[in-house]
């Protein structure tokens, strides 16, 4: 059986820097597809233009907000790999914190929704159980 | 997954103060969030995997009840009850599986990353990033999928 190589921090960090690089890119690609797709959503017309409009919107800012935040995690983990500066990997993790905040905030929102829906569609239960 | 190059030498010079404590502060932040996004996504796969179970036992009950309320054509009752229902579980696969990834991954992330009664040894830290990368590599993917997915909706809408 070989033994496996131990894996090396640094390296482990410039792997993720990888790849957040390219998820972020393909976030803000998506965004801009999204903007062609509520264009063409507007051509359409009637009571989905407003819909439309404020779904983009909401996906657009989140959407934003997170994949800057990644990629100031891929320009200041780069800078201090580059500059040997370890207040520059702190300010990388940093964006990568709120990059996780924001996400997790949202879970949270979706979540708590999700539980008050079917808190109401027991208590809807219950009173239609009572009546009859 | 392939490992950037970098020289023995780069390697040493890199993670000697690579992390100092402002940037052990916030990853141990980051990964308390990593942790509870994670355990949602596991508990969301758990759903997943619970209706997946519960549509595909109680199928025929839903279909009568469907059939009451809308009106169900014969093709479209047969398709259901066909290939429908394992169109239907595949999808319902791949989107468990999904959220199960996502969550084992960004777990484990959380899960080395410093939190009290456990001081993350550099050994760790690299397994956490390296489960960090898995998870960033499955969003570019996932991405690339609905990009070419959302690119076809638009064509389609288009020229078709």
């Amino acid at each position: 059986m070989t033994k496996q190589t131990p894996l090396r921090l640094g390296t482990q960090i410039l792997l993720s820097v990888k790849w957040a690089r390219y998820a972020a890119i393909l976030s803000l690609m998506n965004l801009g597809l999204g903007l062609l797709q509520m264009l063409v959503g507007w051509t359409s017309g009637g009571a989905v233009r407003i819909g439309t409009l404020f779904t983009f919107l909401a996906s657009a800012g989140i959407t934003l907000v997170m994949s800057i935040n990644l990629y100031q995690y891929v320009k200041y983990s780069r800078q201090a790999k580059l500059t040997h500066d370890a207040g520059l990997m702190g300010r990388a993790l940093y964006h990568l914190r709120i990059y996780f905040t924001v996400m997790g905030i949202l879970f949270v929102i979706i979540t708590t929704l999700v539980m008050l829906f079917l808190l109401l569609g027991l208590l809807v239960k219950i009173v239609d159980y009572a009546r009859a | 997954m392939q490992e950037p190059d970098m020289t023995e030498q780069e390697n040493q010079l890199w993670e000697s103060d690579i992390l100092q404590p402002e940037a052990t502060r916030q990853l141990a932040i980051t990964g308390r969030w990593a942790s509870f996004v994670g355990i949602v996504y596991l508990s969301l796969s758990a759903i997943v995997c619970m209706i997946m179970v519960l549509i595909v036992a109680n199928l025929k009950y839903i279909l009568d009840s469907l059939l009451l309320i809308n009106g169900l054509s014969e093709t479209a009752l047969a398709f259901m009850m066909g290939a429908g229902k394992w169109l239907f579980m595949l999808m319902m696969a791949i989107s468990g599986l999904n959220f199960f990834l996502n969550g084992m991954y960004l777990f484990r992330f959380g899960k080395a990353t410093p939190h009290p009664g456990f001081v993350s040894e550099d050994e760790d830290l690299a397994g956490s990033f390296h489960s960090l990368a898995q998870y960033l590599s499955l969003t570019a993917i996932l991405s690339v999928i609905s990009l070419v997915m959302n690119l076809l909706a638009v064509v389609f809408y288009l020229f078709l």
